[in-house]
């Protein structure tokens, strides 16, 4: 297996995830799910995996929704996904291309051709697509994996109005409570809820995916992170004098991120270095250092503006403190911290950043409810970054 | 000697295989590691996205190529692969037009597999529909099969894409996981580095690196071999060769196609006369630098033609001031010229300096001012800096004779009167270009001892008074003159008023002396 960091990856070759896969597919027989995580940790892996292989009686489609820019897209996708999948059984999605034919469209090999200019009623052929399946008791129940459902709602939002992506996510929650037994795993590397906050400030009331199981997908687990490393040391033949002990080195550097795993190995096998606890550790040290920033790090703190726009200069002071803490800290130690730098004293609103930075993965709170870096890989890149002690 | 018609300049992929593998330098393992990656794609689940950025003559068109003939090469892959190759110079202004190119492209490979009579229906459909037949027909015709796409300048591909339809290729990667991507572009671009674009993240990138000194001499050599030269060959690795290329090599920046080009103009008897040999290349390169040009804006091309005249690194307030226009301006205009990879910027204390990274860029303005005497006497400088046979005795002596011309060891008369002296001799023994490079070496003796800030001043002055008549120590006065300042200053920030030739030759001599130019040292109180 050579190491592919960004790419995509066999399902073979998707190491750890079966566990949180079965669980997932359990899950799904009564309701849906939203998976989280961090960006590079392997959701899309998850999501093919998952794809690929269905429990019997399941049938999976996968779709990038970032391309979509209208509600009408997307509800044509569904409807070709449904038609696609009733073929196989021998069906027809009869109610959906109803629509279509009034509105003087034809539907050929799954793609939809509408009279030029002319579009139809996008909730009406979401509505009847997902009706048309819940027709066919027979066929393999369908589940959509959406992945980048943000963007996609994002993009709706400014192409169409905060309205009518209001309009989407709460359609979707209907269908979804619906006889259909409809199910969709939503994914995407900005969380919905920095979207959701945004049809909030217009007025949204909703809460469109509380009937959602939400799922967070971790680390990989510490022997199995191990496992990738070996798999990737032997694929990349990288010279090892023990490969035990450098693919042990290799999973912890990379804070068992496979994303890291995968760059590490590549980062020496460009270099024609050796895979030992050494190279490793200055391997991470020098794409840390990169300019051009190969591991996607600066993205931390670039959008630390963005996401916390109110609190951006608090949010960096309680990364500076908490990245050189020797121990996890309680809010009330927080605050006086960033007292004594800046003209801040709300505990209410430092409570609430402290709640929106841990759903974006930054932090995280151990058994006594104080708070540290969730990542150490990531705490030692902001100690590099904002030039903090080492 | 035969005939080198073979070695395809511009265009590398034309070059036949067998002869491109011979004069294959510094690429190897990067190809190896490629064609693995490739070959894994085929083979399995598992998709690779390579991306290989490096400057214009860089070789990457040549290196794509080397990628793809292995494998090609490899029986069992050969049968396998369907590929589509998007070459640099197509216009590809949506992603519709990129599926029909790219299935064009597969088809004129295997026109059984990929009939164009297939593309039919997308003729006759509209916008949209004619978008997805086209990926429907391809992923059809690709029966799960894997497809490599070969997309040279895919800066320029995502571009004419825009967002939407960078967004709908990412897509079309993602779901269908039947392609594996093999690209290259000049710089990285907002496509791949914003974060927020669909493929950041997605590649491999592999930044290419220009040939060092030495990867200049191997490639030079295994050309000499390739056209029967056999005395080049020989000489290159003689003291006279190796001095030669690392007068060549400040001047190319190791950048291949100019390498190459330079090939052309090269025998063992001509590497004497190396500045008729770097004006064939720049006479040769002339129109790739028009064209270079023609791409930038009229405020682009002002502001490069400023670079270049400047010679030395430039501020955005110099270049503002000297253009007539906002230091707003020119600092977005120089800004998107470096993000583009253009030009590079250096900081000193707080400000940053321009140049142009391209050696193109550098020498053919210069080389094209028939105003001027061109390229010719830095070439000739360089030439004899790195001489260290013919003329190192000599050398020695005029170092010690500069030595010997202190301030402090006569009055001003009597200096002006000796070093006029010395350099109408130098004349008159037609070794001026030695007394040039003896007055620079003069340079080590003050790097322990530095003169003071009026010592320095005088000293100058004076050379200036008497040498400055002498077109060859023009550039020997002006290394002197800026390695005397920023000793008696002790800050080598002053090296930046220097062209990057020339400041190289500086910098290697004050290494070599143990102090560290690149390190800024506070200026004396």
């Amino acid at each position: 297996m050579k190491s592919n960091p960004g790419g995509q990856i066999d399902v073979g070759d998707i190491i750890g995830r079966d566990v949180l896969i079965e669980s997932l597919w359990s899950i799904l027989a009564e309701q849906s799910v939203i998976i989280t995580a961090e960006r590079r940790i392997g959701k899309t892996c998850v999501i093919r995996k998952m794809q690929a292989q269905p429990p019997p009686g399941w049938t999976a489609v996968l779709r990038d929704l970032e391309r979509f820019h209208t509600a009408f897209e997307f509800a044509s996708s569904v409807f070709e996904d449904v038609t696609a999948h009733l073929r196989q059984w021998k069906k027809a999605a009869k109610h959906a291309q109803r629509l279509l034919e009034s509105a003087g469209g034809v539907e050929i090999a799954g793609i939809i051709k509408l009279p030029d200019g002319k579009t139809t009623d996008w909730k009406e052929l979401l509505s009847k697509s997902v009706e048309d399946l819940s027709r066919e008791p027979k066929a393999d129940r369908l589940v959509f994996f959406w992945d980048e459902m943000p963007y996609m709602l994002d993009n709706i939002r400014r192409r169409e109005g905060d309205q009518t992506a209001m309009e989407v996510v709460d359609l979707l929650r209907s269908l979804r409570h619906g006889p259909a037994g409809f199910r969709m795993v939503l994914t995407g590397s900005i969380g919905l809820h920095h979207v959701l906050k945004h049809l909030r400030d217009a007025d949204y009331g909703n809460q469109p995916l509380n009937d959602m199981y939400s799922v967070e997908v971790t680390p990989l687990a510490p022997e199995d992170a191990v496992e990738l490393a070996r798999r990737l040391i032997r694929g990349e033949g990288l010279a090892s004098t023990d490969l035990e002990q450098g693919a042990r080195a290799m999973a912890g550097a990379g804070d068992r991120f496979p994303f890291y795993v995968h760059h590490i190995a590549r980062h020496l096998k460009m270099r024609g270095l050796p895979a030992n606890p050494t190279t490793i550790e200055q391997c991470v040290r020098d794409q840390m250092l990169d300019p051009h920033d190969p591991w996607e790090l600066r993205h931390y703190r670039e959008r630390i503006q963005l996401y916390y726009p109110q609190d951006d200069r608090v949010a960096l002071a309680l990364l500076d403190l908490l990245s050189t803490a020797s121990d996890s800290l309680g809010v009330d130690d927080i605050l006086r911290a960033i007292k004594s730098q800046l003209a801040f004293g709300d505990r209410d609103r430092l409570v609430d950043l402290l709640r929106r930075m841990e759903r974006d993965h930054y932090i995280c709170r151990d058994s006594g409810g104080r708070y540290r870096f969730r990542f150490p890989l990531l705490q030692n890149y902001w100690k590099l970054e904002r030039g903090l002690g080492q | 000697m035969k005939e080198p018609a073979l070695l395809f300049r511009t265009t590398p992929p034309r070059t036949p295989r067998t002869i491109r593998e011979r004069f294959e330098v510094q690429r190897s393992d990067l190809i190896l590691d490629a064609e693995e990656r490739i070959r894994e794609s085929i083979l399995t689940g598992n998709k690779h996205h390579l991306l290989f950025v490096g400057g214009a003559g860089l070789g990457k068109s040549h290196l794509l190529r080397s990628i793809v003939d292995r494998i090609e090469a490899a029986a069992p892959l050969r049968e396998k692969l369907p590929i589509a190759w998007i070459p640099e110079h197509q216009t590809i202004p949506s992603y519709l037009d990129l599926l029909h190119r790219i299935y064009l492209s597969a088809g004129l490979r295997s026109p059984d597999r990929f009939p164009i009579s297939d593309l039919t229906p997308a003729y006759e459909a509209p916008g949209d529909s004619a978008t997805a037949r086209i990926e429907a027909t391809l992923l059809e015709r690709l029966d799960g099969e894997t497809m490599l796409l070969v997309l040279e300048n895919l800066d320029r591909t995502f571009a004419g894409l825009q967002d939407d339809g960078q967004k709908r290729l990412r897509a079309l990667l993602q779901e269908s996981a039947r392609f594996s991507i093999l690209a290259s572009s000049r710089t990285l671009f907002e496509g791949i580095s914003d974060r927020t674009a669909p493929f950041f993240g997605f590649f491999q990138i592999e930044h290419l690196s220009p040939l060092t000194e030495e990867e200049t001499r191997t490639l030079l050599k295994r050309i000499a071999n390739l056209k029967g030269d056999r005395d080049l060959s020989d000489t290159l690795t003689t003291p006279r060769g190796i001095s030669r290329v690392k007068a060549i090599h400040p001047l190319l920046r190791g950048n291949h196609r100019l390498v190459v080009t330079l090939s052309n103009h090269l025998d063992s008897n001509r590497l004497d006369e190396l500045a008729t040999a770097i004006e064939g290349t720049l006479d040769d390169s002339t129109p790739e630098y028009l064209a270079l040009l023609a791409r930038f804006s009229p405020q682009q091309r002002r502001i490069m033609d400023e670079l270049s005249r400047c010679g030395h690194p430039t501020s955005v307030k110099e270049i503002a001031q000297k253009l007539f226009i906002t230091n707003q301006t020119a600092s977005g205009q120089l800004k998107d010229l470096r993000d583009r990879g253009i030009v590079t910027s250096t900081s000193r204390g707080r400000e940053s300096l321009y140049e142009p990274t391209d050696s193109l860029l550098r020498l053919c303005p210069a080389f094209l001012d028939l105003g001027t005497s061109g390229v010719r006497p830095l070439v000739r400088f360089l030439r004899s800096w790195y001489e260290e046979v013919e003329n190192g005795e000599l050398c020695e002596d005029y170092v010690a004779a500069c030595l010997v011309l202190a301030p402090e060891t006569a009055d001003r008369d009597s200096l002006d009167e000796r070093i006029s002296k010395l350099t109408r001799k130098a004349s008159r023994t037609k070794t001026l270009e030695s007394l040039g490079k003896g007055l620079v070496l003069s340079l080590r003796s003050h790097t322990q001892m530095p003169p003071t800030r009026e010592s320095a001043d005088a000293w100058i002055a004076t050379w200036k008074r008497q040498a400055h008549s002498f077109a060859e120590l023009k550039i020997p006065l002006r290394l002197f003159a800026t390695g005397l300042q920023s000793l008696a200053e002790q800050d080598f920030r002053i090296l930046y008023d220097l062209a990057s030739e020339e400041r190289a030759v500086l910098r290697e001599l004050l290494e070599g002396q143990g102090l560290t130019p690149d390190q800024p040292r506070p200026r004396r109180p």
